[in-house]
């Protein structure tokens, strides 16, 4: 797993790419703990480049949207892959997140605009 | 030529993804009749992976157990209503048109070209057999019994028993690994047992997630 961020105007756009699983979970869990502890609110998961996604990841993904909710923050989706988008739907992470096309759509929705 | 064999291995992979894709959704169709939740077929696929893992398998067959295990209960299509829902106990007719869910599965699959899609065949219909020679469709006996479905019956078997019910509360998680054991040899392949115990700290993470993912769409009304 390869996990990048980039901050745009008051959110943060995490990359994360390649297996998100049994071996990899604990490391996002940590990257996320930090983003919040650093006080993000708005995040962003670009999923463009994430292959492979099993049960830890799944949970690790719920662990963020719970925990940022805590601190009244938002999190959503952009970009799933479609070989990921099965996984997302049948463990119904579709109906928990928002989950946009792109990440211009998802700033958009956290009142974001960038200008090219 | 190599950009032409890039392209090509891209068409490949991308024909691979969407076999894998379509697999699982697929087999959500299986769960949705049942009334469980799609995180069950993760979990298989996880639990398998395991297995495989702890048993040595080469990498494209670690792929096609997971990949195949979700599709294993696909003949629970063509079960009717009346029976698969049926709350009470069911009568001796109406198990042996359940069990036929192994050969209803694998009929689906017959002649399939795809290695992916022949293993989900295979899958679905040993994955009831034990080890012993007393399960079905056939009562295949030890290494008789395809790998893939020696593999599977551990894991839905291990799933099954860390579930609730309607007859019965979830098992914690040391019970249901005891019962495991002791059906080595008589339901499971003791190699099978041998390599899922060997990954059992990560089983345990698997089963541990799989608990938070159930208890937080619970939570959502999911």
């Amino acid at each position: 797993m390869n996990f990048k961020i980039k901050r745009k105007k008051t959110a943060v756009v995490c990359y994360i790419e390649g297996d998100v699983d049994i071996d990899t979970a604990p490391a996002l869990k940590k990257e996320f703990a930090s983003l919040i502890a650093s006080k993000s609110k708005k995040i962003i998961l670009n999923f463009n480049k994430l292959n492979f996604i099993d049960s830890l990841g799944v949970a690790t993904l719920l662990w963020l949207f719970k925990n940022i909710k805590k601190v009244r923050g938002e999190v959503a989706l952009s970009n799933i892959a479609p070989k990921i988008r099965s996984v997302f739907s049948i463990t119904k992470l579709d109906k928990v997140f928002k989950i946009f096309e792109s990440e211009e759509e998802a700033l958009k929705a956290f009142g974001i605009t960038i200008k090219k | 030529m190599k950009k032409a064999y890039r392209e090509l291995r891209k068409a490949y992979q991308e024909v691979k993804d969407s076999y894998a894709e379509m697999v699982f959704r697929f087999a959500l169709v299986s769960e949705y009749r049942d009334d469980d939740t799609g995180t069950h077929l993760v979990r298989i696929a996880d639990y398998c992976t395991e297995i495989a893992k702890g048993l040595g398998l080469p990498k494209k067959d670690i792929y096609y157990i997971r990949y195949g295990s979700p599709m294993h209960d696909i003949g629970k299509i063509i079960v009717p209503d009346a029976i698969l829902k049926k709350a009470g106990r069911l009568t001796p007719r109406e198990r042996k048109i359940v069990n036929r869910h192994t050969e209803l599965g694998a009929d689906i699959f017959k002649g399939a070209r795809s290695p992916l899609l022949k293993a989900a065949s295979l899958i679905s219909e040993t994955h009831h057999e034990r080890f012993d020679g007393t399960g079905y469709p056939k009562g295949l006996k030890g290494k008789k019994i395809p790998l893939y479905g020696r593999i599977v019956a551990l894991a839905d078997v291990f799933d099954a028993l860390t579930s609730h019910r309607p007859y019965k509360k979830a098992y914690g998680f040391e019970r249901a690994i005891k019962i495991i054991k002791k059906e080595s040899g008589e339901h499971f392949d003791p190699d099978v047992v041998k390599a899922f115990l060997k990954r059992k700290s990560r089983v345990k993470k698997i089963w541990q997630a799989s608990k938070d993912i159930h208890s937080f769409l619970n939570k959502k009304g999911l």
